[in-house]
């Protein structure tokens, strides 16, 4: 606290509001070099700073009619698919349906068939009759047209059908009805219960295992199918998340010269990476490639005796290259910088020197990190130069590390 | 009011004169940095303090040491008397003293800035800107001693 002596107080009180009249001729000096009158914004930094806002606050705006429209987008599209879900789960009840019915259909056949020719009960009848060429080749044209006939699922379970109820026994048809199983399974089941069989007819249950085994695989054909659908891929462009917005918070620390250009004396220059800057980033991504970066951030640059705060305004264009959890980006582009005060300890100090306003051209390499798909961790090392003088008419250079989140709009 | 701060900054009227003029054209040009939330007048009167700091930084022997041999360490001055004096006879005393010695006085005494400050207004240290300021206060004790025995004012 200030404590002022007698002298002090004399002076303060007799010079503060001291007055005195200037010569006669004072303003006839002062009007010729009056400068012609400032722009409507001030000065053309003044001018770039309502541009900037302006900028900013379109880009806002922009990004968040993009998300409520997003946001509609995304509650027609989920209406539809839930439709096709159902659809799909729908066609695929029907067929198992067909399918169980078809099954009950064949043993009932096969009763009567036992009951009518008993000759059919003959394992050696069967033996002779499977053994024959004109029932293989038979069997592979069965085949071959179910495969042609994969496209319709009920004609495949007619011509299967047929078939079953040319050539299966009771013991084969027990069996099919576990041939929703693995491959694996169902051969090791259809050797193990045939065992009493002859050779020729366990190779023959092969070929009606790999024939069941289609018509049972015909529900995953089928949904490929669907996903192949037209409609489905019109969907599919219609969610291409391009141009987008995407926000970034973001900090760091960085060292700069501002200290050794605003004071001649060396000890008090900037101590390396005291620095700090921290703010908020609103990134307009034209593709998977190019974005377009603005915001603002608030610098507080540390000498020695001094902290001297800046508001920062960046335009930015950024490159992104890179793997698929991990991508490069290179970004430059322009800062402008606005003064915010000055301090020394807890009180404020003028800098006569300083100048109030400067850009910086900035350039920097950095990583991502993806988490998810909406979000990312980056790293970024980067490096400034200023564009305009900031102090004693010398220019600032700067470096530094940024930590910073990003989150996408989808 | 303006031409008063420069009269107290500037070793005389002429050169008090000049940092007017220069102080004008600058509050012109920077009338648009102008917020109103503070009175215009000490605004003005800031940003001309600024340009009378600016003019004496740009000497090269503002902040040099001088000897101070003929400031006596125990001087006591009557205080009282010295509300006689007149405040043009203040402004030339306070002219007399050297650049730096002027600044400091100015910026501690009339304008209310701190040690602390005016060590980062003009680039100097805490430890700089103390002596100065005692040195000047010992200066314009003795010149005032001087003017009231010599009865000249």
């Amino acid at each position: 606290m200030k404590e002022n002596d007698n002298l002090e107080q004399f002076f303060q009180k007799s010079l503060e509001d001291f007055s005195a009249e200037p010569s006669n001729d004072m303003w006839a000096r002062i009007e010729p070099i009056i400068p012609p009158k400032p722009p409507i914004f001030g000065t053309w930094l003044g001018t770039a700073k309502w541009f900037v806002g302006l900028f900013i606050v379109g880009s806002l705006s922009f990004g968040i009619y993009q998300f409520l429209e997003s946001q509609k987008e995304i509650k027609m599209l989920s209406g539809i698919i839930e439709k096709q879900q159902e659809t799909i789960e729908d066609l695929s009840a029907r067929i198992n349906d067909e399918r169980t019915n078809e099954v009950v259909l064949n043993s009932t056949n096969l009763e009567k068939n036992e009951s009518n020719n008993p000759s059919l009960n003959n394992e050696s009848a069967l033996t002779n009759s499977l053994e024959s060429e004109t029932n293989y080749s038979s069997n592979n044209n069965l085949k071959a047209q179910s495969n042609r006939n994969q496209t319709t699922d009920n004609q495949f379970l007619t011509n299967n059908s047929t078939y079953s109820n040319q050539y299966l026994t009771e013991k084969e048809i027990s069996k099919e009805n576990e041939l929703d199983q693995s491959e694996t399974v169902i051969n090791s089941n259809s050797a193990s219960s045939n065992s009493n069989a002859p050779i020729i007819q366990k190779e023959q249950l092969v070929q009606h295992t790999s024939l069941f085994q289609l018509n049972t695989r015909s529900i995953p054909l089928f949904e490929n199918q669907s996903t192949s659908n037209p409609r489905e891929v019109k969907v599919k462009k219609t969610l291409n998340p391009f141009p987008r917005f995407s926000f970034e918070g973001k900090g760091g620390v960085f060292a700069h010269n501002l200290g050794k250009i605003i004071y001649s004396d060396s000890s008090k220059s900037a101590n390396p990476f005291s620095s700090w800057q921290a703010g908020l980033l609103i990134n307009f991504e034209l593709n998977t490639r190019w974005q377009v970066q603005t915001g603002f951030l608030f610098k507080n640059f540390k000498t020695t005796n001094t902290q001297i705060r800046y508001n920062t305004f960046p335009i930015l264009t950024q490159y992104r290259f890179g793997f698929k959890n991990f991508i490069l980006h290179a970004k430059s582009g322009i800062i402008l910088n606005t003064l915010i005060d000055a301090k020394s300890g807890t009180e404020r100090v003028v800098i006569s020197n300083l100048q109030s306003n400067f850009i910086d051209f900035m350039g920097g390499l950095g990583m991502d990190f993806r988490i998810n798909p909406s979000t990312k961790l980056s790293i970024e090392p980067w490096v400034s130069y200023s564009l305009n003088q900031v102090a004693n008419g010398k220019k600032a250079f700067q470096f530094g590390v940024n930590l910073g989140a990003k989150y996408s709009i989808q | 009011m303006l031409l008063g701060v420069c009269l107290r900054y500037g070793s005389n009227f002429q050169e008090a004169e000049d940092f007017l003029q220069e102080g004008f054209v600058k509050i012109y040009e920077d009338l648009y940095q102008y917020r109103p939330t503070g009175a215009l007048g000490a605004w003005m009167r800031k940003v001309m303090v600024n340009v009378c700091l600016m003019h004496l930084k740009k000497q090269k022997q503002f902040f040099s040491t001088i000897e101070m041999d003929y400031i006596t360490e125990n001087h006591e001055a009557h205080d009282d008397s010295f509300e006689s004096y007149r405040a043009e006879a203040l402004i030339q005393m306070i002219q007399k003293l050297p650049e730096g010695y002027r600044a400091v006085f100015n910026l501690y005494v009339i304008d209310g800035y701190t040690h602390k400050e005016i060590a980062g207004i003009l680039n100097i240290s805490d430890v700089t800107s103390r002596p100065q300021f005692s040195r000047a206060k010992k200066m314009l004790r003795n010149m005032l001693e001087n003017k009231l025995v010599n009865r000249d004012l």
